[in-house]
């Protein structure tokens, strides 16, 4: 265990605390606290998080994520998120009005990005479109990150997503599977960005510090 | 032609101590395609680790509903040894590739991924003695850079006896020439041995004195280890 400013560096099997605590990250063996991963560990007066550098997606139920279409499949299309399995988006999913299959197999390709919501997680994981917030994603450009830095790129009450997108007049999607879709004039600069936040999620100050490198690169768009 | 000596003065040949590990030396996150990596080397011993999944398995009768398979494969490189090693799997590569797929099976808590594989690559760049301790220390570092959950950074070295003498991390000249030979791997939080291979022959009382000797080694380099993984996130910082 290191301790720096504001956070706490743990390795596999550091003990935590001497007595059983809930938490994300953590097991409990002979009555005793241990971590389970190589992250960072956050404490509450009832909860011990550890939250790993690196970690694979694990989908949730009401998550918002992108994916992209690999296969349609009767009756549902396959969909790849980044996590361990695939997602599929059956056609029931689809809000259909008066289309036909047809129509929906002109509309829904291989290869297309779509931002939908998972709906149910059991023996597969289901996706729906019929969710305000869903849609099919044209254009743009797609950036990844470790899912466990997603809260960290949306902000506190989504205030580092919004800075982003008023400074750089960007369209800027996350899905809570690290796959961030990009639309607008400077997609490269946001992704210099999402992938600063990526580096130094863990460190504190981190909108100032970006709101900082936002203005300096604007800066040097507008001679450029 | 009267054998050389291998301990002269309490001293070995490479000028160590009979308690004395080589000199540990660790790289990680070496490859940028892979979810964790990492490099370990004791002494002239390398070995690479690489971690790939959780992923889908394939084929699909092989997977299993309540836990991750894992599937290790070790795998000594052709330029390795002082002899050509002839490329793709022998007999001795698939023995150890399942002695370490029964450590890192006891250490990962592979409940937490059911449906779902996780492939663990060894390659062994060098070969001076203790190559599967090297493989498994390497393993466990790439294992808990690439974010799966473990236990506790599992830890492996091997101890023997060369004229008549208890000696810690046989390596070279020791290893052909020693009388026994002894790798262990050590989980330090539940006082567990993972792995445990010997040959030659011990008495009662030696092998009691020899398990606490690789012990003791194991603990200095699960030390090193965690040492190691906070340095690489504290360098990063400063980058």
């Amino acid at each position: 265990m290191e301790k720096k400013q504001g956070y706490v560096t743990v390795t596999p099997g550091s003990l935590l605390a001497t007595s059983e605590k809930r938490g994300e990250g953590v097991y409990i063996l002979n009555k005793k606290t241990y971590s389970k991963f190589f992250g960072i560990l956050k404490k509450s007066d009832y909860k011990l998080t550890v939250i790993p550098f690196t970690q694979s997606y694990k989908p949730g139920r009401e998550d918002k994520i992108i994916g992209k279409i690999k296969e349609f499949n009767y009756p549902f299309f396959v969909i790849e998120i980044e996590a361990p399995n695939p997602a599929y988006l059956y056609l029931s999913g689809i809000p259909t009005y008066n289309t036909t299959q047809e129509q929906l197999m002109k509309i829904y390709k291989p290869g297309l990005w779509l931002y939908s919501e998972v709906s149910e997680v059991s023996d597969r994981v289901k996706l729906s479109m019929k969710s305000r917030e869903a849609k099919v994603l044209k254009g743009g450009r797609i950036a990844y990150i470790y899912p466990s830095k997603v809260p960290r790129v949306v902000g506190k009450g989504g205030s580092m997503i919004k800075t982003i997108q008023n400074k750089t007049n960007c369209q800027v999607l996350i899905g809570q599977n690290g796959i961030i879709w990009i639309n607008g004039d400077k997609t490269e600069l946001v992704i210099r960005i999402i992938q600063k936040i990526d580096k130094e999620a863990h460190i504190s100050g981190l909108t100032d510090r970006v709101t900082k490198l936002i203005d300096e690169e604007l800066e040097q768009y507008g001679k450029n | 032609m009267e054998k050389t000596k291998l301990i002269v003065d309490g001293k070995r040949e490479d000028n160590r101590k009979t308690d004395e590990l080589r000199k540990l030396r660790a790289e990680l996150n070496i490859s940028k395609s892979t979810k964790g990596s990492a490099m370990f080397s004791v002494g002239n011993t390398i070995a690479v680790a690489t971690v790939y999944g959780p992923m889908e398995v394939f084929p699909r009768f092989l997977e299993d509903n309540n836990k991750a398979v894992l599937e290790v494969k070790y795998h000594m490189l052709p330029f390795s040894t002082d002899e050509r090693n002839r490329p793709g799997f022998s007999r001795r590569s698939t023995e150890i590739s399942s002695v370490i797929n029964r450590v890192l099976e006891n250490v990962i808590l592979l409940e937490d991924f059911p449906k779902t594989k996780i492939t663990v690559n060894i390659d062994i760049l060098s070969a001076d003695a203790s190559t599967r301790c090297a493989a498994i220390n390497a393993a466990s570092l790439a294992l808990s850079l690439a974010g799966i959950p473990m236990k506790d950074l599992v830890a492996s070295c091997s101890a023997g006896k060369i004229e008549n003498t208890l000696v810690l991390d046989v390596a070279g000249k020791e290893d052909t020439e020693g009388e026994v030979d002894l790798p262990i791997a050590y989980l330090p939080l539940t006082d567990e041995i993972l792995l445990l291979q010997m040959d030659g022959i011990l008495k009662k009382e030696e092998f009691g004195k020899l398990m606490e000797l690789a012990k003791k080694g194991c603990k200095q380099i699960c030390e090193f280890q965690k040492k190691t993984l906070l340095d690489f996130k504290s360098n990063l910082e400063n980058e």
